[in-house]
């Protein structure tokens, strides 16, 4: 059994406790209106509350899909919740993780039941509390809408009401749970709580965050990464708005009393910087490179029987080489963040993904004690992993310590690609043998790019298990397996993208899969069953998809391609219906039908549907257009007319269907993009023989 | 300098050249209008100059003096592309759904029932990072419809 400090301490009741001859009991708080139920929930005397998410809000919906989760257990209506982001401290960590980290596609799952639990215990409380007001037997109280009503009377009272009393109270150790048929919120597509401050321009990013005395700022990042800056001089005269130029860790920095001012003046800089290996090389020449890597043989991942052997005596051999580029995230809201250090304290207000690494960097840098600083969460306009990264903390702080005053630092769109950070170039070779009945025998995988992990967790590894991930665990029976590694040393800062490795080996897999269904002449569908015999889950939702856009393959330049993957936990079958004119070099996207399948619980269906529209289009943009360019080792790709993006010119219908199933609780995030790229491929492949291998596919119709 | 900004007179002592979008957020703070390119590439800086459609990172502030600037901030909740979009819960991140209301106002103001390809060409300069275009779709049907229904503007 725990103890009741522990208990409190386990479930992020931060209550002052007391011992008084009656037992345990809560000290007044200060605030004789509002009262502190734990960590998460603040109740007022009018019956409002406020409620602490420890995720960051960055379009997915955790805003509302985490409150309705507690709302839902507490038994109080959502719409008189306010939702605020805590400082990253215990109890606020999310306990998986031990960080307050919003990545992963894990926010709902890992925080299902602390949310769950936060809430149930203030159902308890008021319960109790609401007996002894209304002076009956608790058994015959309910809790609902934030009010505790005597059945048989039907006698009630507020919640906010009973804020004096329940101060008295003990706080429960064990809470009754509801029971999922009694879940008011969960399951529900409960309307998103911050669309109402978005459609009217108040909901407050980093960028939108003035302080008084704040100043601008922005760094010259290096030309060619892989490089140290050697020098740098100014062309004067330089606009009156700017107030100082400095070299930092990262480059140059620029500070002015205007935006404007201050990314117009970094036109101004002249910078020399050291020798970089990739001087002279383009992003075409950096996937030679990888290409060339492939013919090496790798490091070993993972190895089942002899692929060798069963590769020489198989009935038929395919191979492919397949080749992904880097991609930026291309966030609406380019980085950017408000420091203001003094002395004794730190404060920073920041749309980041990562609030426990942003505080030790700001530690690290400062020297404060961490109990000094404060990091104010706002909301994040896209985050895609990008601001998961701290890179621009380093920046923000260093500039703010020379300059002795609060700054914003704010890169320009050209600024924000220049720091890099991209989603690593990829590229594979794959082999594989059928047997007479079109059975694959084996599958020999090798990947060759440079190491994620290398730039993410500041250490190397012979294989890199970021991007083997998937790979590895094939889901596709096949007797003899080999997977290899290669690593490529190219400099470029490597990050987080929107479900990591699986944009890659998604694409891989999925089109290889293809294109043995092809020569082994077979249904794309069937070809993909018949080697998951034993997988329940991936088999469903394939099924499900083929019956959902009624799956035929078709010609003349208009088909369905299909394709599957499991990331995040969750299994997500795709088919894309396109139609290309190969005349006019245009492809159409007609249809893209998802299925999801995410575990038991479905906490809010219309916020999973969005997720997945999300998931699609970036998928399709990133399919379609993306691709980070290099000229002379320089990214040459600079704004959204060098780096394009999907448009509303080419947003297909999206149909998504979910399924539940036993187990764990998945991701939702993510998982919806992997596959429709080569679900995408797949179909241009179908439609128009051509197969697209290297992406992406603007080059190639 | 003097620019009338949803229907308030502002006084703004800043350099004729400056640009709109940066007088909006640095010096009136209506930090609604966003930046997300500073090239009409995007989109995100969208507001209403004399009733069209402006990007407001490519026109300075002495261009506009004595014109009716409205900006994300001046259109009502009540306003029918306001109420349709918060119907269909479009916005995700939501940093590009200022500009995507404020075009979305300007092409109804000009076409009360536009066709699917009036729509696609008139948002197609309004990115969206995160892929709300299927429901930014929908919301000005729903936004033209409401229109209809109560034969204003
Ligand atoms: S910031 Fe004006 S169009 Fe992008
Ligand atoms: S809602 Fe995020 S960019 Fe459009």
């Amino acid at each position: 059994m725990i103890s009741r400090r522990e208990f409190l301490k386990l479930s992020g009741l931060t209550l002052v406790i007391a011992l008084t001859p009656s037992g345990y009991r809560i000290l007044h708080s200060k605030d004789a209106e509002s009262f502190k139920v734990n960590a998460w929930i603040n109740i007022k005397e009018n019956n409002t509350a406020t409620i602490y998410i420890n995720k960051s809000e960055m379009g997915q919906g955790v805003y509302t899909g985490l409150t309705s989760i507690l709302a839902d257990e507490m038994e109080f209506p959502i719409d008189r919740i306010t939702v605020k982001f805590p400082q990253p401290r215990k109890p606020y960590l999310d306990p998986k993780m031990n960080s307050m980290l919003t990545g992963g596609s894990t926010s709902i799952r890992n925080m299902f039941m602390p949310m769950r639990k936060a809430g149930a215990v203030a159902r308890e409380l008021f319960l109790e509390a609401g007996a002894r007001a209304l002076k009956v037997k608790k058994e015959e109280c309910i809790a609902k809408d934030g009010r505790v009503i005597h059945k048989p009377t039907n006698q009630n009272v507020t919640y906010g009401e009973l804020i004096e009393i329940t101060k008295k109270l003990i706080i429960p150790v064990t809470v009754k749970l509801k029971n999922p048929e009694d879940w008011k919120y969960i399951g529900k597509s409960v309307k998103k709580l911050d669309t109402e401050e978005k459609v009217n321009g108040k909901a407050l990013y980093g960028t939108d965050i003035y302080i008084e005395g704040m100043v601008y700022a922005s760094v010259i990042k290096p030309v060619r990464w892989g490089s140290k800056l050697k020098y740098y001089s100014v062309n004067k005269p330089v606009s009156t708005k700017i107030i100082d130029i400095f070299p930092i860790t990262s480059g140059v920095a620029v500070c002015g009393k205007e935006i404007q001012a201050v990314w117009d003046t970094k036109r101004k800089i002249h910078t020399k910087w050291s020798k970089s290996k990739i001087q002279g090389m383009t992003h075409e020449d950096m996937i030679r490179v990888c290409k060339k890597a492939l013919r090496k043989k790798g490091a070993v991942a993972k190895k089942r029987g002899n692929v060798e052997k069963a590769l020489k005596t198989g009935h038929k051999k395919i191979e492919a080489e397949y080749s992904l580029p880097y991609l930026y995230h291309a966030t609406a809201e380019p980085l950017n963040c408000v420091v203001n250090i003094t002395e004794k304290k730190a404060q920073i207000w920041i749309p980041t993904q990562a609030q426990t690494n942003t505080l030790k960097t700001v530690k690290r840098l400062t020297g404060l004690p961490e109990e000094n600083i404060e990091i104010y969460t706002t909301f994040l306009g896209g985050g895609f992993g990008r601001k998961s990264a701290v890179d621009f903390v380093t920046d923000a702080v260093e500039i703010a310590q020379k300059i002795k005053r609060p700054i914003k630092l704010f890169y320009s769109r050209e600024d924000d690609i220049s720091s890099a950070h991209f989603r690593p170039i990829h590229t594979a070779k794959i082999e594989a043998s059928l047997d007479k009945e079109g059975n694959i025998t084996a599958w020999k995988h090798r990947i060759a790019s440079p190491s994620l992990s290398e730039f993410t967790k500041k250490r190397s590894y012979k294989v890199d298990p970021q991007v083997v991930h998937g790979v590895k665990d094939l889901p596709y029976e096949v007797p003899n397996l080999l997977v290899e590694y290669v690593k490529v040393d190219l400099p470029v800062p490597l990050w987080y993208w929107r479900s990591v490795a699986s944009s890659h080996n998604a694409f891989t897999i999925e089109s290889f899969i293809d294109e043995i269904a092809y020569h082994a002449k077979k249904d794309p569908v069937e070809f993909r069953l018949q080697h998951l015999f034993s997988n329940i889950r991936a088999s469903r939702v394939i099924e499900t998809v083929a019956e959902k856009a009624n799956w035929k393959k078709s010609k003349n330049g208009q088909a369905m391609g299909i394709a599957y993957y499991k990331s995040f936990r969750s299994h997500v079958a795709q088919v894309v219906e396109v139609s290309v004119d190969e005349e006019k070099k245009d492809i159409e996207v007609h249809k893209v039908v998802t299925v999801i399948d995410l575990g038991p619980i479905t906490v809010n269906p219309e916020l999973v549907k969005m997720q997945i529209e999300s998931a699609v289009i970036m998928g399709l943009s990133s399919a379609i257009y993306e691709e980070v360019q290099f000229e002379d080792g320089k990214i040459s790709s600079t704004n959204f007319d060098t780096y394009r993006l999907l448009r509303i010119d080419k947003t297909p219908k999206i149909e998504v269907y979910i399924l539940n199933s036993q187990g764990r609780m998945g991701g939702v995030g993510e998982p919806g993009l992997p596959p429709v790229i080569p679900a995408l491929t797949n179909a241009v492949f179908w439609a128009t023989g051509k197969r697209i291998r290297d992406l992406p596919l603007i080059k190639h119709i | 300098m003097e620019i009338i900004v949803n229907g308030k007179l502002y006084k703004v002592d800043v350099e004729k050249d400056k640009k709109l979008l940066w007088v909006l957020r640095e010096d009136l703070k209506l930090t609604g209008t966003k930046y997300g390119c500073g090239k009409s590439l995007c989109g995100f800086c969208t507001v209403l100059v004399d009733g069209v459609a402006v990007r407001s990172c490519q026109i300075t502030v002495s261009q506009v003096e004595n014109k009716p600037i409205i900006t994300i901030e001046g259109i009502p909740q009540e306003h029918h592309v306001k109420k349709a979009w918060i119907e269909l819960d479009v916005p995700q991140c939501g940093y590009c759904q200022a500009g995507q209301i404020m075009q979305a106002v300007y092409l109804l103001s000009q076409n009360k029932n536009p066709t699917t390809d009036d729509i696609i060409s008139s948002m197609y300069g309004n990115l969206c990072r995160c892929g709300t275009y299927q429901r930014i779709l929908k919301a000005i049907k729903l936004a033209s419809k409401y229109m209809r229904e109560n034969n204003d503007k």
